[in-house]
């Protein structure tokens, strides 16, 4: 193998909702251990984007691989599922289920959860996002929605998967804690060698987390390269993006 | 408008509706044999229908007895057959009233929470959650609750079956005037144990049906709060229509051997 596959390859991608053309060509490409995040308008189909990855939408056309394979169709993508790990822009918690249980789940599948170790485990993990023990109890309604935020941030690193997809991690947080998060993504993809795919609309962190930046602009990534150079993109839809300029 | 195309419209989102529920039944009934199971799941649910449903089962059931006591009465005594209330009460309640009134007292209590909370869980992306944590939701939603609706039933309509012929004995014996041994012995005299057994087999199909549809509705809901209401109310209202239509089926069934 002389070319190194990229853990993810995402080509020609397109996706309509009706006669909304929300992707049309996506072409991105993350390598193993790289940290890559989408910005890009509100509404332009970062999490449409994101969705396809994993599966819980059909693209319309284009190829989504993994590690080189051809992931097509939902019970081929099912089976490599367990190697991601998402955190869904709304939390996406399991309600009727306590903070430890929902933690617990990747780790126990919905299956038992008394288990000691998986309860320590679990535990280890929400201290991992600023979480005390106190809140284990509790169910995610009880929780403000930051808390809430970094409960689903635990539960989807709880097994440290290979791929980490996380939904705008860091909205609604201050920014001490947003901060603390940023440091917990770059750790995950530092540490287990994790490949990581973060949608955000917060410049700093983006500068913090990426390795490289692409931005998504009608239907497309319309300038994609390392963080160092966002600043001289030369593009002015970017710039306009990356300084909050109107118009 | 075309009147011509909004029927074919109709017709069309009708047989679409038809192959997606015959999927999601195949589904289920595929996932039902295969593990992972999720056996505290499981009880949970059989808890929740078969236990908690016993007051509302047993109510209903209890004032249909003492009304069959009463009207079989009335009508009996206009050709000298009064003789005939206790044998009246008890095939009526096991072979119809238990089961169909225990069917519909059910899918509106539990149908219509299944689909409110498959629902939510649907609109709040907790399904797409369970798919990315690599568990199915079918296996882990629906097949719980389907296994609980076909277990639980039964038992409500037996515990309903007691209770129902109960009420027919207190107006017999309290206020039509019959002696409580001769009563309690007509209700045995002419009962086979064929007519319990097809209640039950009854109890069983209806709390497939409820459990199915509330399930399907809430798995299949639309966006939003309304979404999550409309699914509740058609769950509600397909499963008691199937229950009705499926108790003419299984009668007929069970008469024609
Ligand atoms: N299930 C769906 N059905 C129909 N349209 C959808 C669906 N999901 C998303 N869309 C549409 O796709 C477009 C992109 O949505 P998406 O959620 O990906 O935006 P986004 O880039 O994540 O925005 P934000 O930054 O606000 O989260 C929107 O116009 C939305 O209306
Ligand atoms: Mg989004």
């Amino acid at each position: 193998m002389g070319e190194t596959v990229p853990r993810i390859r995402i080509a020609q991608v397109c996706k309509s909702f009706g006669t909304n053309r929300v992707l049309d060509g996506v072409d991105l490409e993350i390598g193993r251990g790289e940290s890559v995040v989408v910005v890009g308008p509100s509404g332009i189909g970062k999490s449409v984007l994101i969705k396809c990855l994993i599966g819980l939408l059909e693209p319309d056309s284009g190829t989504i691989e993994i590690d080189g394979t051809r992931i097509a169709g939902s019970s081929l993508r099912r089976s490599v599922s367990g190697r991601f790990g998402m955190l869904f822009q709304n939390g996406a918690l399991f309600d009727s289920l306590s903070v430890l249980e929902n933690v617990a789940f990747p780790l126990t599948r919905g299956r038992v959860h008394s288990l000691a170790a998986v309860r320590l485990e679990a535990l280890r993990t929400l201290a991992r996002v600023g979480l005390g023990p106190e809140i284990a109890s509790l169910f995610p309604e009880d929780l403000s929605g930051g808390m809430r935020k970094r409960v689903a941030l635990a539960r989807a690193i709880a097994t440290d998967p290979d791929i980490l997809l996380f939904d705008e991690p860091t909205t609604g947080l201050d920014p001490i804690m947003g901060a603390l998060i940023d440091s917990l993504i770059v750790q995950c993809v530092r540490e287990s060698g994790a490949t990581a795919l973060t949608i955000t609309h917060d410049m700093d962190s983006a500068r913090r987390i990426a390795d490289r930046i692409a931005m998504l602009h009608a239907g497309r990534v319309l300038w994609q390269g390392p963080t160092s150079r966002i600043e001289a993109s030369g593009n002015e839809v970017v710039d306009r993006f990356i300084n909050g300029v109107v118009g | 408008m075309n009147p011509l195309a909004a029927i074919g419209r109709a017709f069309l989102a009708f047989l679409a509706g038809t192959g997606r529920l015959g999927l999601f039944v195949a589904a289920t009934v595929s996932h039902c044999v295969r593990p992972p199971w999720y056996p505290r799941l499981l009880l949970q649910h059989v808890i929740e229908i078969g236990y908690y449903s016993l007051p509302v089962v047993g109510l209903t059931t209890l004032f249909s007895g003492m009304v069959v006591a009463l009207q079989s009465y009335t009508s009996f005594a206009r050709f000298s057959a009064e003789g005939a209330v206790a044998t009246v009460v008890v095939l009526s309640i096991t072979r119809e009233l238990g089961p169909v009134l225990a069917g519909l007292m059910v899918a509106g209590r539990i149908g219509a929470s299944m689909a409110a909370e498959i629902g939510t869980m649907r609109v709040t992306e907790q399904i797409d959650a369970l798919t990315t944590l690599s568990t199915h939701p079918v296996k882990y939603l629906v097949v719980p609750r389907v296994l609980a609706g076909v277990i639980s039933l039964p038992f409500l309509v037996l515990v309903g079956d007691v209770i129902g012929v109960f009420g027919g004995y207190i107006v017999g014996v309290y206020k039509l005037g019959f002696e409580p041994v001769v009563y309690l012995q007509r209700t045995f005299d002419y009962l086979e144990p064929y007519d319990v057994i097809s209640g039950l087999v009854k109890a069983a199909v209806f709390g497939f049906l409820v459990a199915v549809m509330g399930c399907y509705h809430g798995y299949h809901s639309r966006r939003g709060a309304r979404g999550v209401g409309a699914a509740t109310t058609n769950a509600v209202v397909s499963a008691s229509i199937l229950i009705l239509v499926a108790n003419y089926g299984v009668t007929e069934l069970f008469f024609a051997r």
